[in-house]
């Protein structure tokens, strides 16, 4: 059992966090938030000279070939910075549904603008009734000769703003909760028939809602087969937790070690506040939850990058992680007291931010039913 | 809104205080060792006249309210004895009211009096194995053929039946299947507990050694028709008259045995000194008591209220259950944490926290577990749909 990374593994890490440290200072990100379209095209280009949109594409593909390791310890830096750019969204989702279900002509025209950062990609695949489950698909596409028309509504694509290509679930056979007859589809974002409904989300990022309403997409833009479109998903997702979950350990540590560091400061009584042994006790336990989720966060990574046990060391992970979200998150605000509430200390912003992650792709409750149901 | 006791109050509490306070954390312990019932505290508490307290002075009680008795065993509960001093008078509370409210004049005449006395002692026979909760799924039958009644059955959890000369006993006289509805075909029966037709075997259990619970095996016992209470078939019905008594009691019960705890817990933490000064200026220690404090408190202040309600016969499920179920999650709280206050002399037997623990977890289970309470809640108070 092999915790360390290797030496490959730590420049990218320390390559992300210099990053963080000396271009995504709070004041830049706030800068990057008041700017038109909430990202910086500039860091999106400093992504891809960098080489870090590659990562988790294979060899073959143009890519770099990175495993779970490498995604984790990229997502987990810019999780300390809270970066805002559409990586995650654009890169590790979308990207995701291509590495896992493109045939080689549909590869070889959407990676490489992914990897050289020209186009933003973004994933539409939750509805408005769907809640957690991803084969609760009602949008529908119905084939016409050699083209499938669109028709329904997809909410809260991450990225969905700026998106330039959509991957699309939508039904072409069944009842909306069918496990079967989920099909995926890669769509222009500017085909006639989308609209779009942007929004800001309150962790800083922005996304989208979508309406489809008879939007052809060519058959040769089905990804995967038809109908079989529930396991691509639910793979996609198994890695999105993973992905955002390392985001979420890494703004776990800095709410944390924040915390501490303002309690040695912050002078109550004539005496720093964090000499006072009840606080202590709940930062010792904020240290504890942090290790705990980062070990669950390396269990299932190594499960993932092993193909076993999947889908249920990603549930377990994420039950954790919204355990540890809150106990983190809430005492983080708590022991700052007003100050933590403000919008000028950053660590509000962590706290939305592991909020929001908590309930994306399944919250604490949903995977908690999900590990008893995969276990039995 | 008033807080305040009146003085008759007041002295119910000082009262029974003093005579619990006759019996001593040795006695006790003894008691828990051996498992022998508390004759000695009983009587004394009989002599007191503590027993007929809820009972009508026409047959020598005292005729007091719900509220009054809560004040009572709050006191007593709070004693060393704990659960075991509680147990061995608490049935005589309320446990004959289906007798007050729903008995002839003649049945009154010739039971209460003596309870009153504590010249019999009575058991009750309610809960089985197979029902558990659901009291209206008990098995436990009544067939009538001349003048008597013959009982076949078994009960489970039986308080005090080792002492027991009366029986307090639930059966069905009429099959479910011909009944309307599940509270209909039960019936209430105070009668003798003959040891020729019941086979009353002990359970050995946790806490609470010196007040035995058993299990009952009844074999055709004759059950002559004068000791049917009220009408035939309407057995579940008188027994919930006093459910929401019970439950208050119990609540009242598991605090004064959570603030025994924390009192003990804080006394030890004052004295106990490590690394240059005593144990209870650390937070740890401080900030966990003082919070069972609260806890314990506004638990009571509930208890109160949903007391004085039912003595002023109105609605008081709501309240009697929340007392219950915060009574017993508190003093269970108080308990655990008294115990790790004392670190590993809270192990110990010699300073009767670990004691404390085990008398106060039944107040945790019985009479409803708090699961059942918050379905109680979730379905009376706040109007969400039946869970179970």
């Amino acid at each position: 059992m092999d915790f360390s990374f290797s030496e490959e593994q730590t420049l990218l890490k320390e390559s992300v966090s210099d990053f963080v440290k000396s271009d995504y200072a709070f004041s830049d990100r706030a800068a990057v938030l008041e700017s038109e379209e909430g990202f910086s095209r500039k860091n999106l280009k400093t992504f891809a000279d960098l080489d870090w949109n590659s990562i988790p594409f294979s060899e073959e593909d143009g890519g770099f070939g990175g495993t779970a390791v490498e995604l984790m310890a990229v997502m987990e830096e810019f999780g300390k910075g809270l970066v805002v750019e559409p990586y995650f969204s654009s890169v590790i989702l979308a990207g995701s549904f291509l590495r896992k279900a493109a045939n080689s002509s549909q590869k070889e025209i959407h990676i490489p603008k992914i990897i050289d950062g020209s186009k933003i990609y973004a994933a539409a695949f939750s509805e408005l009734q769907s809640r957690y489950d991803l084969y609760d698909v009602k949008t529908s596409a119905t084939k016409e000769g050699a083209e499938y028309s669109l028709n329904g509504e997809k909410i809260f694509v991450l990225g969905g703003y700026a998106a330039d290509t959509l991957i699309v679930s939508a039904r072409t056979s069944g009842k909306p909760r069918d496990l079967e007859g989920v099909s995926l589809f890669i769509v222009a974002a500017d085909t006639a028939g989308i609209s779009k409904e942007n929004f800001s989300t309150v962790d800083g990022f922005k996304a989208a809602n979508l309406k489809f309403e008879n939007v052809k997409v060519s058959a040769g833009n089905l990804l995967g087969e038809e109908g079989k479109g529930l396991a691509i998903l639910e793979d996609v997702a198994a890695e999105a937790i993973i992905a955002l979950g390392a985001e979420a350990v890494g703004a776990l540590e800095i709410l944390y070690r924040k915390t501490v560091e303002y309690s040695k400061i912050r002078v109550q009584f004539n005496q720093p506040i964090g000499k006072f042994q009840s606080l202590q006790m709940i930062m010792s336990e904020m240290f504890i939850e942090h290790v705990q989720v980062k070990s669950m966060l390396y269990m299932a990574v190594m499960k993932f990058d092993a193909g076993e046990d999947v889908q249920k060391s990603i549930s377990a992970f994420k039950v954790q992680l919204g355990k540890a979200i809150k106990f983190i998150g809430q005492n983080a605000i708590q022991l700052h007291g007003g100050i933590g509430m403000t919008d000028e200390l950053d660590v509000s912003h962590y706290f939305k931010r592991v909020t929001m992650i908590g309930v994306m792709f399944g919250d604490e409750s949903y995977h908690l039913d999900r590990y008893v149901r995969l276990s039995c | 809104m008033d807080f305040t006791l009146t003085a008759e109050q007041k002295a119910i509490c000082d009262n029974v205080a003093e005579t619990c306070g006759k019996f001593s954390d040795a006695y006790w312990l003894g008691k828990d060792t051996t498992g022998d019932f508390p004759i000695e505290f009983h009587q004394a508490m009989a002599k007191g006249g503590w027993l007929g307290i809820t009972m009508p002075d026409e047959y020598g009680g005292s005729n007091l309210g719900l509220l009054e008795a809560a004040l009572m065993m709050h006191q007593v509960a709070r004693s060393s004895g704990a659960m075991s001093a509680a147990s061995a008078i608490h049935i005589n509370l309320f446990g004959p009211h289906p007798i007050v409210k729903f008995g002839t004049d003649d049945q009154k005449k010739r039971w209460l009096p003596e309870l009153i006395h504590g010249e019999t002692k009575v058991c009750f026979g309610v809960t089985e194995s197979n029902a558990g909760l659901e009291t209206t799924a008990i098995e436990t039958s009544a067939v009538k053929t001349g003048s008597r009644y013959y009982v076949n059955g078994a009960k489970v959890w039986t308080s005090t039946a080792q002492q027991a000369n009366k029986i307090m006993l639930l059966a069905r006289t009429k099959p479910k299947e011909d009944c309307l509805n599940r509270i209909e075909g039960l019936s209430l029966f105070y009668t003798n507990l003959d040891r020729d037709y019941v086979d009353i075997r002990l359970i050995d259990k946790m806490g609470r050694k010196a007040v035995d619970s058993n299990e009952l095996f009844i074999g055709d016992l004759p059950v002559p028709e004068e000791d049917l209470l009220g009408e035939e078939g309407k057995g579940f019905q008188y027994l919930l008259h006093s459910l929401n008594p019970e439950r208050i009691l119990v609540g009242v019960e598991a605090i004064g045995i959570g603030q025994n705890a924390i009192a003990r817990a804080s006394q030890y933490a004052q004295e106990r000194v490590v690394f240059g000064r005593p144990i209870g200026q650390n937070q740890a220690i401080q900030h966990p008591l003082a919070e069972s404090w609260m806890e314990l408190e506004a638990a009571f202040l509930i208890a109160m209220q949903a007391a004085s309600l039912y003595d002023r016969k109105e609605p008081c499920g709501l309240k009697a259950n929340a007392a219950k179920y915060l009574g017993g999650e508190a003093g269970f709280k108080a308990c655990t944490q008294s115990l790790m206050t004392f670190g590993g002399m809270g192990y110990a037997k010699e300073f009767h926290v670990e004691r404390l623990l085990r008398e106060v977890l039944i107040c945790r289970i019985a009479p409803v577990s708090p699961q059942m309470i918050l379905n109680y809640i979730a379905e009376k108070a706040l109007g969400l749909p039946k869970s179970y």
